[in-house]
């Protein structure tokens, strides 16, 4: 040991010694830095009464001992892995945290909607943390997802970030924020991930399979939760900004306290970008956003506590320079929740009510009428939720629910969607349910449904079945379900012009497309090592497809039909490993085969192999850390099939796809802190080898600097 | 001192009458005017007389309209939203004689005074369609009023950028004359697409 460590070693005993004449109190010190870790988590439960309390440490690192029977203490931070240890009445202890490099003691929440270390979750669930999203050095949540999902494609258009995961679109993939379903132009639709404020994110947590007992609707190929940030310290502050290429402008203010019975976080951000050109023809189109976010808890009680949140967010894209348009899009969104936690005495049952309302616009702006605003259209989405998580011992725990959901688009404009300025609703109503029961130490088993009643489509029953086992180093997870997605508003009513190019028309026959996903899993964590090896497969029936019609007059009339069903298929694994302490190495590799099963065609813009790594040195000089990272992310061609009638009636298929390509960045973070001062470098080479593929949307090399400022 | 002015008078009154031959002098000779069309109609063609300066007519995309318009020696070009079309090629049945040429990039309109050496005019011919909400033959002109932001294999890129057009050159029905346009409008101040405005003015 080291004569540095031996010496804070002992005035930590000698502290310890002091604190027990005083007040017997629980220090603790990060591992390797030896400096206080402040407000980690404390769990106290007596081995005799099963009595519970809790603790926060202090600003200075401590926390005072209120056990008076021998106890077991938990403790828990994030980013630091979890120590477990009995203490007895009056006893002063020190603990030394060690920090969670490989993020397995990361709380999650989005597989079973209750929190669980990720390596106890009987769901496999892949976790970005805030920290690998700063050392890699993304500056939008795309950007975080692409670095660690294989197999992303994303052509961003003006409505949102036009994703595909395996095949399928963001329709398939349900998005949340903080448990939240976030919607757009429409529940359903395509989603604007830059409504997040990217610099407010905690985590994002990935369900990469079907959920819909637990989350209904969409929920089909996975569950992207985004978990924001809460505020942690009495008073903090902070402040990001970073420049790209392309004159590609990020800043964010945040604000924020956490007193003891209320807790506050305000934040603002402003992006923009002057878009780019690639070569032939695509383009990104150059853009301004604002948003701003507020959060404000209050806790009644130790056992009643009120969240409210609201949301703004505003995004404008411009036409290229040499444009002749006159108009282009705005959209705005507002969003409003109010959640109510309320635990019973013996903390046995939790309940939670909520409610969450979005409210989104577009527009067009006429540039040559002083950039007056044309409506467009207006979306509407509520969720009202009663869940209760029942925990009567540790080898049950029960979550009942119901779930209200309305949705509603107002059209105003008739040059925008439909003939006639007319509105259109969808309500449904939902009662889930899922039952975990731990049948032996490691070997747990879930059993859940949800029923939904759809005044559209009528009823969907989605059950599905959970089993997690661990022998020794192993896990193995294994699951059964169904899942379904609703067809949106726009697919059942709405006959619209897609760009002037043709017209869609609605088919309110439309009935809710039905998967059945299994996979199964198996986890290796082996000192500094967690790797694990996914297979799934996921048969969507019912599947909502476009078909072609020429009328009379030669014009081209698409239409909506349940015709189609589609089989997915494959095996994703995932490995890190810590070695010298220091390095952190990280890898995905996916196998897909996303086909049509009438035509044997893969789905559009599937990418069969895919896969991403990154190294990480988290090192010191001077005794002062730094961050350096290198990562890639590899992709086979995607592919386009298609089928098509020819001009004598005969079938032809249409093969193309894209080159291959692999895309590396390198990112160096450097922190400095200066007491309650924090200040962050960020300096990072996108795109090394300056890839350019002309349906990949990217200028090739880029540059950025980012820096941030924090106070707490 | 008389006879002077007598034969001045003379001279100025047959240099004028000399110039109102039956080809009367084209409208604003020597200047650029500016027309607008609303061609907002996705079937709708409405024909231009350059001499004349304006809008001699319209006709439907239909047989009927098109073979009584083919058969006319009164209209130079012809716009339908973002089409055109030209009195040559196989939009006319009587062997009328205009065409197009589309100038260079970066020519500009003011500085454009003469014909480029080897400039070939290119006559109407039938051309098949698809997208756009249509699909099918149609007898019109390969250049286009605006050009569209075009992905490598022709698809257009979402959503639609409009393009400046380049400078055009176009021969009139009885190719005697030939004037220079440039396409200024496609969209209106709202927004609408089709309400084309353009400037043109004779070269010879």
């Amino acid at each position: 040991m080291k004569m540095k460590n031996i010496i804070i070693l002992f005035l930590s005993i000698l502290i310890s010694v002091k604190g027990y004449a005083d007040n017997p109190r629980i220090y603790l010190l990060d591992k390797e830095t030896q400096k206080p870790i402040l407000y980690a988590n404390l769990c106290f439960e007596g081995l005799k009464t099963s009595k519970k309390d809790y603790k926060t440490t202090s600003n200075k690192g401590y926390a005072n001992n209120p056990v008076s029977e021998k106890s077991v203490i938990i403790i828990s931070f994030v980013g630091y892995k979890t120590i477990t240890d009995t203490i007895l009445p009056g006893e002063s202890k020190t603990y030394l945290m060690e920090q969670d490099l490989l993020n397995l003691e990361q709380v999650v929440v989005t597989g079973t909607r209750t929190e669980k270390r990720l390596a106890n979750v009987p769901i496999k669930t892949i976790v970005i943390s805030k920290n690998e999203i700063k050392k890699s050095g993304a500056v939008s949540t795309m950007e975080a997802l692409q670095d660690y999902i294989p197999g992303i494609v994303t052509n961003p258009n003006g409505m949102g970030n036009n994703m595909r995961i395996r095949g399928l679109n963001s329709r398939y993939i349900l998005f949340l924020v903080d448990g939240e379903r976030m919607v757009s132009e429409g529940a359903g639709g395509n989603i604007n991930l830059n409504q997040i404020d990217f610099n407010n994110i905690e985590r994002i947590e990935i369900v990469n399979e079907a959920a819909s007992a637990l989350y209904g609707s969409n929920a089909v190929g996975g569950v992207i939760n985004i978990i924001t940030k809460n505020p942690i310290h009495k008073f903090e502050a902070g402040a990001n900004g970073s420049y790209q290429n392309y004159n590609t402008k990020k800043f964010q203010v945040n604000v924020g306290s956490n007193q003891k019975k209320l807790s506050i976080r305000a934040n603002a951000f402003r992006n923009s970008s002057d878009g780019f050109d690639i070569e032939n023809g695509s383009y990104a189109a150059s853009y301004t956003d604002y948003g701003t976010n507020l959060k404000l808890g209050y806790k009644f009680t130790n056992k009643i506590v009120v969240n409210l949140n609201g949301s703004f967010f505003q995004h404008e894209t411009f036409n290229p320079d040499n444009s002749m348009n006159v108009t282009h899009d705005m959209d705005r969104k507002l969003t409003i929740g109010a959640h109510v936690s309320i635990q019973s005495k013996d903390c046995c049952n939790n309940l939670k009510i909520s409610t969450n309302f979005d409210k989104y616009y577009t527009y067009k702006v006429l540039e040559k009428k002083n950039d007056k605003l044309e409506k467009g259209n207006e979306a509407s989405y509520i969720s009202t939720r009663i869940v209760d998580t029942y925990s009567p011992n540790e080898k049950w725990e029960i979550v009942v629910g119901t779930e209200y959901n309305h949705e509603k688009i107002l059209t105003v404009n008739s040059t925008i969607l439909g003939s006639d300025p007319t509105a259109k609703t969808i309500d449904d109503i939902n009662l889930f349910g899922q039952g975990q029961y731990t049948i032996l130490t490691g070997f747990d088993v879930i059993i859940g449904a949800r029923y939904t009643y759809n005044n559209q489509f009528k009823s969907a029953f989605t059950p599905k079945l959970s089993l997690m086992y661990k022998i020794g180093k192993f896990t193995f997870r294994g699951g059964l379900g169904n899942s379904f997605r609703a067809p949106s508003i726009k697919e059942l009513y709405y006959d619209f012009n897609h760009q002037g190019a043709f017209w869609i028309y609605g088919n309110p026959d439309l009935k809710a497309e039905k998967g059945f996903f299994s996979s199964f899993s198996t986890e290796l964590t082996v000192k500094n090592l967690n790797t694990s090896v996914s297979l799934y497969h996921n048969k969507i029936d019912n599947k909502i497809t476009q078909y072609i019609i020429i009328d009379s007059e030669g014009k081209e009339n698409r239409y909506y039909k349940n015709v189609s069903s589609a089989t997915l298929k494959g095996f994703d694994f995932n490995m890190s490993y810590l070695f010298f302490k220091q390095f952190v190495l990280k890898g995905s590799y996916s196998y897909c085969d996303a086909h049509d099963d009438l035509t044997g065609l893969q789905l559009e813009s599937n990418v069969k192999h895919s896969g991403t790594m990154s190294i990480t040195w988290n090192g010191k000089v001077l005794n002062s850390p730094f961050s350096l990272q290198l990562a890639g992310r590899m992709n086979s061609p995607k592919l386009y099939q298609s089928l098509t009638t020819g001009s004598e009636g005969n079938e032809i298929i249409i093969y193309e796809k894209s080159n291959s390509y692999n895309i590396w960045k390198a990112t160096l973070v450097k922190p400095l802190r200066i007491k309650q001062h924090q200040i962050e470098l960020t300096l990072k080479c996108d795109n090394i080898f300056g890839f350019k593929e002309k349906s990949f949307t990217n200028p090739g090399q880029q540059y950025l600097i980012g820096l941030k400022y924090k106070f707490k | 001192m008389k006879k002077l002015a007598y034969l001045f008078i003379a001279i100025t009154f047959i240099a004028f009458s000399s110039c109102s031959d039956n080809d009367s002098d084209p409208k604003g000779a020597g200047k650029t005017l500016n027309y607008y069309i609303d061609a907002s109609s996705k079937t709708t063609w409405h024909y231009f007389s350059l001499k004349s300066g304006k809008e001699v007519g319209s006709g439907e995309e239909t047989d009927v309209d098109n073979k009584k318009w083919f058969a006319s020696n009164d209209w130079d070009f012809a716009v339908c939203r973002y089409a055109i079309r030209t009195n040559s090629g196989a939009a006319t049945s009587i062997g009328s004689t205009g065409g197009i040429y589309t100038c260079e990039e970066g020519v500009k309109f003011t500085a454009l005074e003469t014909v480029p050496n080897g400039a070939i005019f290119t006559v109407d011919k039938a051309v098949e369609i698809s997208g756009h909400g249509k699909s099918g033959e149609i007898i019109k002109s390969t250049a286009q009023v605006i050009t569209f932001k075009a992905n490598e294999d022709g698809s257009l890129v979402m959503p639609p950028v409009y393009l400046q057009s380049p400078v055009y050159i176009f021969k009139t029905a009885d190719g005697k004359k030939v004037y220079k346009i440039n396409f200024t409008q496609y969209i209106n101040d709202d927004g609408i697409s089709g309400h084309v405005k353009f400037e043109f003015a004779i070269l010879y």
